[in-house]
């Protein structure tokens, strides 16, 4: 996949929340504030990215000189098991376990191992951007659903699936046919 | 005619006789296009109105009416909801897609979130999404409707009832323009939004759709564009609801611009004929954030 | 201990309540054997996880206990992936990245079980359950629904799939949209079983 059909990939066609599931968890869980939840949304797309730089970086100078191939997996968690221990101080929010060690990120990591390096840069940020897309909408359209004017089953946890659904579904409307269209 | 309260966060409108009035108003100004497509393509299309407003009603009955006791019926919301989800399909679909889509509309995208004013996505759109893509095939602007009782053949359709190539579709766009022409004047319908929209979907056409066809730039072909049923009914009748589209004339010509610029996309390099729908529906997601831009600019301007 | 597992399958469902374990819940319930193996594999994960770490655990401080739930988890879900590689290839590709996924997983990560080890086991066991119930629910509406099939696994001259006559699929359902609607739709149920028990 070239750089620019990654990053297409990732923000629309196949946006890595909206269209892979991943980091799901986290987005549901965003504080309903706008400002705060804009925070925590950037610090959880910034990891993305180097997930992608990680996963390039740990097979080839790490598990391939010690002829552990197999081992990306375990490898990955050892990495993110050290960091959670770092204590996510002051603006630091991409460093909270939430944001390390959740499906975005290790789903990142594994789905660009084995690609270039240029090509992993361009699919962890185009994922890093995807994320924060979803994440600025989606809290934006929570402030509006915070009236608590729904019906009771469904206020909170299912509103905001039922929510994410409908903006996965407009999220549709980017296909492959576009995006080879545009030339990705 | 000024619309009900809008400034207020939540709820975007209030239940009540103006309500009532302002529903129905812009249900009668999609009424000629409606009719005319029906007489044009026969009972087909007929069956498609009366599936999507059949559900649509019943969906609202079931569950406001018997599951809440909120006989809502009354706000006419639900018929201009089936009307719009009749009007945006091709006429040449199953029964049963209409019916789905109206019950979606109504079920998932209105009612889950507590009913009128109270959701973020256009109900017929939500509705027409489901059905496009759950149905590729068969939703799609596919086959030749049967002529109807003016025994002349329409073209194919462009994603709406009778959107699309030929005079018979012309009319259609016609029709639907003197009726948004007169939720304009009327104030219903804001007119920085389908402006933008038409400006961001034209000039772009205009300039770069030349471009996949070899043909070079401003060379595009307005006309069809520009005379598309679905462009007509997306602008002046679904980009103009004013739950779903924001307040305040910055946010509103950069949401009508959005729209227009994704149906061009979507159309040209996508190759989808409903377009404006998806485009619509797209922008929805972003009125919060728009609206926030747009504040500083003015309070809640019209 | 039988009254508790309707507590945790309704009121407490760790999917549908508190948002345990989405991503791979949303991404594998397209298919009901695909969510069958994803809630057999959980389950060896969080009795692998609870015991080992349950042992651990009385040896390490607090500030460890992540990272090690963590390191474990990524080795018995390696295992899992390695073994279902090895033996059945085809039903391995059909969950892709999502069963190594389990590795982050909130179920497994942020046990919530009493301190006796006997007991922290049959709560996380009884959550797992739990997951794996709504998991494969999810999946059967989801793929009935959405493709007019149900899929087993292949046992015998059994193909494992069967296709339900006279339904046209809404394909919605079977991608992205429709996991994130249907859980949130049972999500909405269980609230209102839950209520109605409590």
């Amino acid at each position: 996949m070239t750089a620019v059909g990654a990053v297409l990939t990732f923000t629309f066609v196949n946006n890595v929340v909206l269209g892979q599931l991943l980091g799901v968890c986290p987005l549901l869980g965003l504080p309903r504030q706008r400002p705060a939840a804009l925070r925590v949304g950037l610090g959880l797309a910034l990891p993305l990215p180097a997930a992608a730089l990680l996963s390039w970086v740990v097979p080839r100078l790490v598990l391939a000189p010690l002829g552990l191939e197999g081992l990306l997996l375990p490898a990955l968690c050892l990495v993110l098991a050290l960091l959670v221990l770092l204590p996510a101080r002051g603006g630091a929010a991409f460093l909270l376990p939430q944001a390390l060690g959740n499906c975005a990120v290790l789903g990142v990591g594994l789905a660009t191992a084995g690609s270039g390096l240029l090509a992993s840069l361009a699919t962890g940020l185009a994922a890093g951007a995807g994320y924060l897309l979803a994440a600025v909408v989606f809290a934006g359209l929570r402030e509006r659903l915070a009236a608590e004017q729904a019906p009771e089953a469904m206020r909170g946890l299912p509103l905001s699936l039922v929510t994410a659904g409908l903006m996965s579904l407009a999220f549709l409307a980017f296909d492959r046919t576009l995006l080879t269209a545009l030339g990705g | 005619m000024t619309t009900p309260a809008l400034s207020a966060p939540a709820p975007h409108l209030h239940a009540g006789p103006s309500t009532r009035a302002l529903m129905l108003t812009v249900a009668a100004c999609l009424a000629p296009a409606a009719a005319w497509g029906a007489l044009v393509l026969g009972p087909a299309a007929l069956l498609v109105l009366a599936g999507a407003v059949g559900a649509s009603l019943l969906g609202e009955l079931a569950i406001a009416g018997l599951a809440w006791r909120r006989w809502t019926l009354g706000d006419g919301s639900a018929l201009l909801t089936g009307l719009l989800v009749g009007c945006s399909l091709p006429a040449s679909v199953p029964l049963f897609i209409p019916i789905v889509a109206a019950a979606f509309a109504v079920a998932v995208v209105k009612l889950s979130f507590g009913g009128l004013g109270r959701n973020w996505m256009n109900p017929a759109l939500g509705g027409r999404l489901f059905v496009t893509f759950s149905w590729p095939v068969l939703a799609a602007a596919g086959g030749q409707p049967g002529p109807g009782w003016l025994r002349v053949s329409p073209g194919l359709s462009d994603g709406s009832l009778l959107g699309g190539s030929g005079a018979l579709g012309a009319v259609s766009t016609l029709l639907l323009v003197l009726g948004g022409a007169w939720l304009l004047t009327r104030r219903i319908a804001a007119w920085e939004i389908p402006a933008a929209f038409a400006a961001a979907f034209a000039l772009p056409v205009w300039a770069l759709a030349g471009l996949p066809a070899g043909e070079g730039v401003f060379r595009g072909d307005l006309l069809p564009a520009l005379t598309s049923g679905s462009f007509a009914l997306a602008a002046l009748f679904m980009a103009t609801d004013p739950v779903t589209t924001p307040k305040g004339r910055a946010a509103r010509l950069a949401f009508g611009a959005g729209c227009g610029a994704l149906s061009f996309l979507l159309r040209v390099y996508g190759g989808r004929p409903e377009a404006p729908f998806l485009a619509v529906a797209f922008m929805n997601m972003f009125v919060p954030l728009l609206e926030r831009l747009g504040r500083p600019a003015g309070k809640g301007g019209r | 201990m039988s009254e508790d597992f309707p507590r945790v399958l309704w009121r407490d469902n760790p999917l549908l309540i508190s948002l345990a374990g989405l991503c791979p819940a949303l991404a594998v319930s397209y298919r009901l054997s695909n969510a069958l193996l994803l809630g057999a594999a959980m389950l060896f994960a969080l009795l692998g996880t609870g015991i080992a770490c349950g042992l651990a655990e009385r040896v390490l401080p607090p500030k460890f206990r992540l990272s090690v739930r963590l390191l474990v988890a990524s080795a018995l879900v390696a295992v899992c992936a390695r073994f279902l590689s090895a033996y059945a290839p085809a039903l391995a590709a059909g969950l892709g990245l999502y069963l190594p996924l389990l590795a982050v997983n909130c179920l497994l990560l942020y046990p919530t079980g009493g301190r006796p080890l006997g007991e922290a086991i049959l709560e996380a066991m009884g959550r797992g359950a739990a997951f794996a119930a709504v998991l494969a629910l999810t999946a059967l509406v989801r793929e009935v629904l959405g493709a007019g099939t149900v899929t087993l696994f292949p046992i015998g001259s059994f193909p494992g799939v069967w296709r339900i006559p006279g339904l046209t699929p809404a394909r919605v359902l079977v991608a992205a949209p429709g996991a994130l609607l249907v859980l949130g739709y049972l999500s909405a149920l269980a609230r209102r079983q839950g209520r109605g028990r409590s």
